[in-house]
This record gives C-alpha cells, structure tokens and sequence, in this order.
C-alpha cells in the first residue's frame, strides 16, 4: 500500500512535466469526457464510478442472473401451473428436459446496490467510498443427477450427484477506492496510465450452502429392480440475516492505459480478492442411505432422514474472483467499441467465462445509446442495451440485458441504473 | 436499506415474469413442452422375487449331503427287552424214595421217618445260565405220590427258593394209603412264586416223610419207588441276572414289535412344501434311529424292520385277523413298506447300557407316511424284530429294561413332479409406486406414455423348468393372490427352460433367460398409483435330466427380476 501511493505521488510529480504533449482536437475521444470513455458494466465493478473526476455521488443498482434451461416464459408457465395447483409430471418432465443434453443444470447471479461518495483530489488522485450491499448465489445440478429424469434410466442406471450445489451469500459493504492518473507517458499523444486499488470490509448479512455428496463416492444405481443410494446432504446456513455474523476484507485492482487520441484502452481489473468470515453458520447432515430390491423401502428411507445439526461454526466464504480484461476504442467520432472478457479466478459462486461486446453510439456526446453482445455466460448469447445521460453535473445510466433469447425467451436477464450529481 | 432493495427486486421480478405468465394452462404446457418431441424410457421396478427353500417355511431344516432335507418326525417308541418274559414249565427232577424191603417188618404202629434230598433244577438248563432271578408271579406244583398202604406225612423245605422275607419256602401234606397194588395216591403243594428269588444253582429239595407202620405184607412189594415227587413251574420273571445265555435260555430270545403314531402336526415343518408335495413323491427320505439300551445285558436286535400303518379310529394298529401281524401300508406292487434296520441283513447289537445309531433310507415309507398326515388319517411308524438279550456274559435284566428308539424322519426336498407341474408358494411383494395423484395418472396415460413392455428376467438355479405367472393391482393387497382379484393385470407366463442335471437331478449350471411380455398402456396404472401389490407365481415343472426327479439343494433359487418399462414423451409443444 506504502509502495502504490509513493508510486502515485511520483506519477502525479512527473505528469506536470510531460503535459506539453498533444491530443488532436478532432479526436473522437475528446468528445467524451475520459470517466465517460469507459466501457459500461452490467456486471461488478468496483472502480466504475471513481474514475469520474468530479465530487459527486451516484446511487446505483443492478443485477445479472441466467441459468442453462427456462426461459421467463418458461418460469411464468411454472409459476401459473403451480399457482392454480395444475402442476403435472408431463410438465416437470418437460421442464427437466429443457436442460440441454448432457449439461448439468445451472443458475447463478450476482446483485449489488449502494451508493458512491467521491471525488478528485488534484489532478491524479480520485477517491471515492462505497456503501453498498451485495447479494451473490449459485447453483448447479450435476448432469447425472439432471439426467436421472432427463434421459431415463433405461440405458444408464449409475448416476452421480456430483458438485450439486446450491449456495448463497448476501453482504453489506463499505469500500474505499483510490484511482492514480499517471498522466501522460511516452507516446505521441500522451498515453494515460491509471492504477486504481481498493478495499472493501465485508459484512456478511445472509449465507447458506447446500452440497450434495455421494457416501464413500458410491454412485446411485436406480436399476429396474433395486436402487442403492448414499447420499449426504450437508447444509450451511445462518438462521437469521444479521449483520453481526463475522466480517472480511476484499481487495480490487485496477490497471489501465488509455491513448486520448484513438481512445483506445487496456484494461485489466482484479476484483473481489477476499473472502469473508460468516459465524454462527449451523452445519448439518442429512445421511440418505438405503439398497435394497424391497423398493418400500426407500420411501421408508427418506421417511426417516432428516437432518442433523453438527455444529455451529465461523465459516470461511472466498468471494467470487473475478479477473477482467477490457479493451476499446472509437472507431470514429460517433462509435465506440468496447470488449471486456470476465473470467472466473475461483472462489465460491463460479460464474462461467463471459465476453462482453459494447457499441456505444454518440450522435450527440452527452446521450450514448448503447447496444451490446454477451457471450459465454450462463444463459447463452445475450444481448444487451442501454443508455446514458452523461454530463459535467449530472449522470444517468441504464442498462438491460436478455440472455438466450430476447425478453420472454430470455434465459437470462441484467439490469442497471446508475444515478449522478456531480458538483 | 435492504428491505427497500428487497422490494425493488421483487417488484423487478414479478412485473418480468407477470408479462412473461402464458395466457392459460395449456398454453404453460406447451411452453414447457417447446423442446424438441423426444422419447425417454424409463424402467420402472415391477417385482423382484428370489425362490429358494426359505420360501418354504421348513422348521428345523438340514442339509444331509448336498439336499435340503426338513425333519418331520422326532418321536421315540420303546421296546422291552425282557417285558413279561415267562418261563413256562420249568421242570423239576424227579424226587423217588425207596424203603429197604425189610424196614417193613416191624411191629405194626411202629413210625418210620426218612428224609431225601434232591437238586431240584438240576435237569432244566434253560436256568442254568442263571444266578439268581425273582419272579413276578408263577407257581410252582410239587406233586408227591405214594403207594404205600400206610399213609404218610410229609415235608418239603425248597432250598434256593426264597419269598420275598427271605424265608425258604416249605410245605407239607399229607398223602393217603395206596390200596397196595403198585398205584400211588398222590398230593400236590402248590407254590405261588410271586416275589420268590430262585437261584437255580443253590436249589436243593429236601423232602421228610413219616409214617406209621401197618405191617402189611403188601409193602414189600412197593418198597421201591414208594414215594416219588416231581413238578413243574410256571413263572414270569422280575428279574434275572447271571450269564444269560440265550442259547441255553430261548426265552431271551423274544419278538418285539413297537409303535409310535406320528402327529397330524408332524408334516407342520414341511412349511409350504406341504402344499407342493401333496402332488408329488418323495424321493430321498432318511430315518436316523438312536437305539438306546437301558438294560445290563447287550441286545441284538435282528430282523428289524420299520414300516408304517394308518392307525384305527381309536388310535390302535391295525392288524391281519389271521396272521395278527400288523398291516403295514403297501407301495404300488402292493407290498408292505418295510425298511429293515440296519439293513443289509445285518443284526444290529446295542451294548449294555449303551447307544447305538443307525441311518436308514426309507423315501417309500416316509412319502406314504407324509401323505397319509396330509390326508388327514392317523399314522405310525411300527418296529418290529426279535431282541435277544445276554451274551453268555454276566448280565442283568429287569422286566422295566427296555430298548428306546427314537425315530427321527427327514424329507428331503428330493422329489418326482408330476407332468403337470406343481405349484410352488406364490410371492407378494407390496411396492410403492410413483404417487401420482389421479390428473397425473390421467396424464401420464392419455398424453406421455408412447408404449410399455415387461421384461422377466429370470435366472433359474433351480432343478426345474419354471413358469412364472406375474399379477400386480394397484393397493395394498395383503397376501391375496393378485391374479384374482378384479382389475389386476395379469402378464402372460413366462417359461423358463431347467438347467441341465445330473442323473439324480441336481444342477449343473444355473438358466438365464429374459423374456419380454407385452403390456397395454393401461396397465402401467397401477405402478403410477401410490402402492401397488405383485404376486409372483410359479409353477415348476420336470426337467429332461432328471427322469421327472429333481433335488432342491441349498443353493437352489429362481431369481425373477421383473420390470416394465414405458416410453414416455417429451417435448414437441411446439
């Protein structure tokens, strides 16, 4: 930490020397205010709004879920069927078997919600603090267990459970972000080198995790005579939302180099490098064992299961790491492409690797309409839109996102706003 | 803060997925229904039964060599080695005294006395062998003749014959003037032998006479031989005890004959096979007999025979009028069944106070024995013979000795089939089914399923050809057979061949075999229900190996494994 701010204070030293380079006026970048140049996230990012250089605040939510198999037509036809208590096994079989074939089934998302304090302090020095809440889960049905129902058990009769997983974690958060402009270093126009780092101190408000485990890895046969299971389901969970239930630190890293002329940028964003202690989180056990040919006896089983609470324990939870690479630049005055790949760097609630593609049109600087491509991800090929009202004084953001399909046929969705008043 | 954020999401969610609720239910269905038409195949477990000897209930089961045998009976018969064993006309020597002529030619009215002994049982050798015995009961007659003109007083003392005070016995009588011309007149001292020790070898009869003397001439020529005694005995004896030889004492040598009725419950133990073997013969059938010989003299035991007979009404063995032996149940030739122990033509000898054991095949008699109980009739097995206590070595017997037999009779599970087969105790098995409520069930049928089959597997370890009739109705049924009862679906047989046997029909190598059985769509519904009850029947028939016959081993078991399975549709909505 010591290193990075002297690094800083030398970078904003030496930026006074080297201002004399120049930036064409008829650079399409310089059209769009450098906080602005940015590519816009439905995603998390932890230094979206320091980067402004202006004291302000900014209220700001959002969200991103999908899953590999229903669709929201397909989840409001489950949600219709099971309100008017019509619910048949034709349509659980058909449900189970829209999960592609051989996949296991999957969902995750990520939502997030607070607000931003910052502003510069000189040239080079931005700072802002974040108070925000953070909800994180996943889930994931392993393909044996999904193809136990999907494809029957005629051809296969040994299954596995897998990482069936089911887990969720909801965090209140106060974040502090540091971004330094190493400005402008050696190229025609000036290159800008910015280094943002941040802490966040984590509060966990929520959290439960359900694994599914197979006894001494003993897979379950369902023959056409006998099954033979052993199956434990160990459960993780805080009885209450509270706040008082431990804490954890999360670091987030920023590099960037930026070229005011063509508006081209790298950028690669470390976030959520952490994990955060959850007390009071009650273990149990739910042991399901039985093979036999008598198949009453099963149901006899699981009559008799039930779960068993081991303990009650401080619980250590790696937030998702998320690495992110990005990169853009105008393609002319009006068009601004931007590409961010965010990959998952372990962690709790993976999330698959996701391409972001980002056209953000400028007719006029301050209105962006934005139109976008996700690839990757959970639900499939997305597609995403937005818009913006970008100001000295005043910022609005907007953004959605359909995965899979567009609107009812969307397997996934994202959302976010974005509210600033800057002084 | 957070309640705000929960309400936002929530308000977020629903007015998403309110836009995105089908307009009706069969519109939900065919949204969920939009993957491409697809067919799974499920299997769904019908019944799994394995058919061994344990499904036959059998109480107190053995293995003797590779069969399953049951013991049907354990029951003990008794014979008496001694019983009432009588002596009958034990002779006693001949007793004659004769006066010198010229004792005679006295005065008359002078007294003469004289006294005689004599070895009383010197000339029966059949108690020769004996030391001593005592005798329940007998009598012994001394008769003492005269043929003196004088009558003559006269005594007895029997020196080796002691009542049961320990007092020798005496009597004394008294006999009349012969008329002179040679004849006698005589009397007879009737003994009662009862709780009378004889011992033979110390017996000595001591006789005193006395008379008056009348001076006829005619004495003189009866002087010789003038008294004269013998006599006879008869007697049953307590005990006996000495170097019984049975050589010299016959009556050691004696017929036996016992019975001990089998109870109606016998064939209990037979479990369920009681059921089965009402239509076929057993084969392999073993008596184990414990001789055991309670008595201090040995006992061979010879031309022993086992046979069994249908009591009387009263309980009693019936019996040729003419001949008085027992009538023993016949077999198809319509001679008796008899099992000779041990067979062989052997004789059997139990020791002294000892044991002796003997197996003995009898599949003939155990088979009519076991049918005549499952028909209800009363039976019992007889043993008969000859016992010959002693062996000319110092022995004891008593008339309570006997020699105790318990006959233990085992069935084994050794059979001939006839050509039609028999049935072996059906299975039921109560399963859970799927629990589909009664739309789904409707569903399922009218929408989903696209065809359904059983399949039987069987494996067949068993000596027979199988045929399995499978039922199954929806609920708890009990133990009703299935097939029975309205609405079950019965699936058409399935046959599986027998295994190959050797000779005397025991498997060499298990049968596998699958077979596939047709079944409507319709009756898949009881499966879908939320219990449903499976009879499994078989029925066994011959195999080509055995000549009909077929053992079961321990090992022996059908395996049925059944299951149905459905095609069941998927997608295609849209």
């Amino acid at each position: 930490m010591r290193r990075t701010a002297l690094v800083a204070i030398l970078g904003a030293t030496l930026a006074g020397s080297a201002v004399a380079q120049a930036v064409p006026d008829a650079s399409p970048a310089t059209r769009v205010p450098a906080a602005f140049r940015r590519a816009p996230q439905l995603r998390i990012d932890p230094f979206r709004h320091v980067l402004v250089p202006h004291w302000g605040f900014v209220l700001e939510g959002g969200g991103i879920a999908a899953n590999n198999a229903l669709n929201l037509s397909d989840i409001g036809a489950l949600i219709l069927l099971n309100d008017s208590s019509a619910m048949l096994t034709s349509d659980l079989l058909n449900t189970v078997n829209l999960v592609p074939a051989g996949n296991p089934a999957t969902g995750d998302g990520q939502g997030e919600g607070g607000l931003y304090v910052g502003g510069p302090f000189g040239e080079h020095v931005s700072a802002g603090i974040t108070l925000q809440g953070r909800a994180y889960g996943s889930y994931l049905v392993d393909r044996d267990a999904v193809a136990m129902l999907r494809d029957g058990n005629s051809v296969q009769q040994s299954f596995d459970v897998g990482s069936t997983t089911g887990q969720g974690l909801g965090t209140a958060e106060l974040g502090a972000h540091i971004l330094v402009r190493l400005e402008p270093i050696g190229s025609q126009d000036g290159a800008r080198f910015s280094l943002g780092f941040g802490g966040r101190y984590v509060r966990p408000v929520a959290y439960a995790r359900e694994v599914t485990t197979l006894q001494d890895n003993a897979p379950i046969l369902i023959s056409g005579d006998s099954v033979a299971a052993a199956v434990s389901l160990d459960a993780e969970y805080t009885p209450d939302m509270t706040t008082n239930g431990g804490s954890g630190f999360a670091a987030d890293l920023l590099v960037r180099v930026e070229w005011p002329t063509s508006g081209l940028y790298l950028e690669a964003l470390a976030a959520n490098l952490g994990k955060v202690t959850v007390n009071d989180v009650e273990r149990r056990t739910l042991a399901f064992s039985v093979a036999s040919t008598d198949l009453s006896e099963i149901s006899d089983s699981l009559d008799a299961a039930d779960f068993v609470v081991q303990d009650t324990v401080p619980v250590d939870v790696s937030l998702p790491r998320i690495l992110r690479l990005s990169a853009g630049a105008f393609a002319n005055r009006y068009l601004q492409l931007d590409v961010s790949a965010s990959l998952p760097m372990g962690g709790a609630f993976d999330i698959p690797v996701a391409v972001d593609i980002w056209s953000t049109w400028r007719f006029t600087p301050i209105l962006p309409l934005r139109l976008g491509l996700v690839l990757g991800g959970t639900g499939g090929i997305g597609y995403t839109a937005g818009f913006g009202v970008e100001t000295r004084r005043f910022y609005f953001g907007a953004l959605g996102g359909s995965f899979g399909g567009l609107f009812e046929n969307a397997k996934g969705v994202a959302g976010r706003f974005e509210l600033g008043v800057f002084f | 803060m957070r309640n705000t954020l929960v309400c936002l999401v929530t308000a977020a969610v629903a007015l998403t997925l309110g836009a995105c609720e089908p307009a009706s239910l069969t519109d939900a269905r065919n949204q969920l229904g939009r993957s491409p038409a697809d067919t799974t195949r499920y299997l769904l477990p019908l019944t799994r039964d394995t058919f061994d000897v344990t499904d036959l209930e059998l109480v107190g089961d053995t293995i003797i060599g590779d069969l399953v045998a049951v013991r049907v009976a354990s029951e003990t018969a008794r014979f008496p080695v001694l019983g009432d064993i009588q002596i009958d006309t034990v002779a006693v020597s001949a007793l004659s005294i004769s006066f010198p002529p010229g004792v005679f030619q006295v005065p008359a009215g002078t007294g003469l006395d004289t006294t005689a002994s004599y070895p009383a049982l010197a000339d029966e050798p059949r108690l020769q062998g004996i030391d001593s015995l005592r005798a329940r009961s007998g009598t012994l007659h001394l008769t003492t003749g005269n043929r003196l003109v004088e009558a003559v007083d006269y005594t007895v003392t029997l020196a080796g014959f002691r009542s049961a005070t320990g007092a020798t016995l005496t009597g004394s009588g008294t006999l009349p003037a012969a008329p002179g011309d040679g004849s006698y007149t005589t009397d007879v001292l009737t003994f009662d032998l009862a709780g009378v020790t004889i011992v033979p070898g110390a017996t000595s009869f001591t006789v005193t006479v006395s008379m008056v003397v009348s001076g006829s001439p005619l004495n003189a020529a009866n002087a010789a031989n003038a008294i004269v005694q013998g006599g006879t005995a008869d007697l049953v004896v307590e005990w006996l005890r000495g170097l019984l030889d049975p050589q010299a004492t016959p009556e050691l040598t004696r017929a036996v004959e016992g019975h001990v009725e089998i109870p109606v419950g016998a064939v209990d133990a037979l479990g369920k096979f009681k059921d089965v073997i009402r239509d076929v013969t057993i084969e392999s059938a073993f008596g184990r007999l414990r001789f055991q010989n309670g008595s201090g003299a040995p006992v061979d035991l010879s031309g022993f025979t086992l046979g069994v007979v249908q009591l009387t009404p009263t309980g009693s063995v019936p019996r040729d009028p003419v001949t008085g032996e027992p009538v023993y149940e016949t077999d198809d030739l319509g001679s008796p069944i008899l099992v000779p122990v041990p067979g062989g033509g052997q004789s059997l000898v139990v020791g002294r106070n000892a044991q002796a054991s003997v197996d003995v095949e009898m599949p003939a008699l155990v088979d009519r024995m076991v049918h005549l109980l499952l028909d209800g009739h009363r039976a019992a097995i007889v043993g008969a013979g000859t016992a010959t206590a002693g062996d000319g070595q110092q022995s004891y017997l008593r008339y309570t000795d006997s020699v105790a037999v318990a006959v233990d009779a085992f069935v084994g599970l050794d059979v001939t089939l006839p050509p039609e087969g028999v049935d072996y105790p059906p299975q039921n098995e109560i399963n859970d089914g799927l629990d589909l409520g009664p739309d789904d069930i409707a569903d399922v049928l009218d929408n989903l399923l696209v065809g359904a089959y059983a399949t039987a597997e069987v494996i067949n370890d068993t000596p027979y050809e199988l045929e399995v009739v499978i039922a199954y109705v929806a609920g708890d049924a009990g133990a009703a057979d299935v097939s029975m009862l309205p609405g079950a679906v019965v699936l058409a047989p399935v046959h599986v061949a027998a295994p190959q046997l050797t000779s005397d029909g025991r498997v060499i190598a298990p049968v596998v075999d699958t077979v596939e059985v047709a079944v409507a769509p319709a009756d898949v519904e009881p499966l879908l229900t939320t219990t449903y009850t499976t009879t499994v029947k078989p029925r066994f028939f011959a195999g080509g190996g055995g000549n009909g016959r077929a053992a079961f081993g321990p090992e022996s078991r059908a395996v049925v494994r059944a299951t149905v399975v459905v095609d069941i549709k998927k997608g295609g909505a849209q």
